[in-house]
């Protein structure tokens, strides 16, 4: 329980990141969002619904997303999102970071990954 | 979806409805809805769907308190928000932490403060729910359609859809001046304080301030004061009409009791309230409380030369959002007005109420016209789309300017009140 914790924690860095790549294939909501980042990662990542809130906020305030109301005629409304082209580069940045992060923390901790090094090298 | 809806009630309850409060409301209930409906689809029974749905989202605190800290950082104090929708215990503790922050307990005022705040800290925030219709959502095509069919009179729910970029003034002012008496309201109630006479929700009509006054308003009693500037007009001491008295003169201290009692579920305080709140001197009576659609029906009463339309538009419109702001506040609040003078009765359902939806409010309405329903709904109030579909937190530019619209009252200009009767008016 501890480890899955401490691996949440990990993830959690990238909350932001992890929304603007699921927005990213399409317009979505909160719930689906959700549902998308858990058949994503297999379900080895459950994103709770406050920190998604969190998230969506913070992503809109910053101008990555702009959320707008659904027109559903019966039933609640639901609040979608979408990514905005400042949303598309940040998420292109973010990925970037996170590779090479993750890059860096593997040498740190000792396992060379080569094919995470030379991808990087080939990319673009 | 009763029970959720509810549920979302009990979770903002006590909160300053601001218009990222109200917002974040509407979302967190639509996501509970696809969750639980997910849930059933699922094959789960309803009651452990409701109740692993509500499990989902405990504590709406932490992310209302921390919109503002959160901008700074990311991701390092969700651990709070986790904890808060997974057990309770750490959920209280972090909040005890928090409180010092928010000081949504202890001081009260300052609450309101935090609310404010709340609006104006989102003064350079990105524009949202600008209506371009997205891409492969079940989105709207209300938005990039009929704009004009969604912004005329009519249609309570749905037109409540209208699309936001629509440059239009007046309902920016509405939904200001509605949202802020919300949130006075709120506010005050929550907190026990009674408004003191600056802070009235109610008008100063004449107020210096006031610049959106139209000079005409109320001046249909009063042949010559069309003549006259408004402060002139103020001061003169012109009679008052016993709907314009009512409304300035209420003070929430007058009513608190009666928002505190409850509204659906107990319909002798129902009665009380209504009976205090203006219009009251019309004879007004509830004709229906339903539960189920969280539906309460009015209706007033009036001889057509007694009462000026515009007062009793004015009223209806400060009625619905008092009653909304009550505690077990229904969701639709539906009015039939009746002239007695025309020789009709009121009490039916209001379907007589046909093709009255075009009433001059200039007293040359249609003479057969005897009773009208106004169908005011929750979503015109608060969705972003409604009455409030304006309040975009950039509109608000100074703290004075919040200020003056807190404490405007809707029914100071007599055009937005119409505006937002006119929203109501049910055309059949």
């Amino acid at each position: 329980m501890a480890a899955r914790d401490a691996e949440s924690d990990l993830i959690r860095g990238n909350i932001d990141a992890i929304v603007l790549r699921s927005l990213s294939k399409h317009d979505s909501y909160g719930y689906e969002i959700l549902k998308d980042i858990a058949a994503t990662s297999q379900g080895e990542y459950e994103m709770k619904e406050p920190s998604l809130y969190t998230s969506l906020k913070r992503l809109e305030k910053q101008g990555f997303i702009e959320g707008y109301w659904g027109s559903e005629s019966q039933g609640a409304r639901r609040k979608y999102y979408r990514v905005t082209p400042a949303g598309a580069q940040e998420l292109d940045a973010a990925i970037g970071r996170w590779r090479r992060a993750r890059r860096v923390i593997d040498q740190l901790l000792g396992q060379t990954d080569q094919h995470s090094t030379s991808q990087n090298g080939g990319n673009r | 979806m009763n029970e959720l809806r509810m549920y979302v009630e009990h979770l903002f309850e006590g909160r300053v409805l601001t218009a990222e409060a109200i917002e974040l409301k509407e979302e967190i209930y639509g996501n509970l809805v696809a969750r639980y409906d997910d849930y059933r689809a699922q094959g789960m029974g309803e009651s452990d769907a409701l109740t692993k749905t509500m499990a989902s989202v405990t504590d709406i605190n932490e992310l209302l308190d921390g919109f503002d800290e959160r901008n700074a950082g990311n991701g390092a104090s969700e651990d709070a928000l986790n904890a808060a929708s997974g057990t309770r215990a750490n959920a209280e503790g972090e909040a005890v932490a928090s409180d010092a922050a928010g000081g949504k307990d202890a001081t009260r005022p300052g609450a309101q403060d935090a609310g404010n705040g709340a609006i104006l800290a989102h003064s350079d925030a990105p524009r949202i729910g600008v209506p371009t219709p997205p891409e492969g959502a079940p989105a709207p095509d209300a938005a990039s359609g009929s704009e004009s069919a969604a912004d005329e009179k009519g249609g309570a729910g749905d037109t409540s859809r209208a699309p936001e970029n629509q440059p239009k003034r007046q309902g920016l002012r509405v939904a200001l001046i509605a949202l802020g008496a919300v949130a006075v309201l709120a506010v005050a109630f929550a907190v026990g304080i009674p408004l003191l006479g600056g802070a009235s929700l109610l008008a100063q009509k004449y107020n210096p301030t006031g610049a959106t006054a139209p000079s005409d308003e109320l001046s249909t009693q009063d042949g010559n004061a069309d003549d006259e500037p408004e402060e002139d007009f103020a001061q003169s001491g012109v009679q008052r009409s016993a709907i314009q008295m009512q409304l300035e003169d209420l003070r929430l201290a007058d009513i608190q009791q009666y928002l505190n009692a409850g509204v659906m579920g107990n319909a002798a305080n129902l009665a009380e309230l209504i009976d205090r709140l203006p219009g009251s001197t019309l004879g007004p009576s509830v004709e229906e409380v339903d539960a189920a659609s969280r539906t309460v029906q009015l209706a007033y009463r009036y001889q057509e030369d007694s009462v000026d339309d515009e007062d009793l538009d004015r009223a209806l419109v400060f009625n619905t959002t008092v009653l909304m702001c009550a505690t077990d506040a229904p969701d639709t609040v539906r009015i039939v007005t009746c002239d007695d003078a025309a020789g009709s009765g009121v009490g039916t359902q209001g379907g007589n109420g046909a093709q009255r939806g075009d009433r001059a409010l200039d007293g040359s309405g249609n003479p057969n016209a005897d009773a009208e329903t106004y169908l005011f709904t929750r979503e015109m109030l608060e969705s972003p789309n409604g009455w409030s579909h304006a309040l975009t937190p950039e509109r608000v530019a100074t703290q004075a300017e919040l200020d003056a619209n807190l404490r405007n009252p809707v029914l100071e200009n007599g055009d937005l009140v119409e505006l937002i009767a006119e929203k109501a008016r049910v055309l059949q």
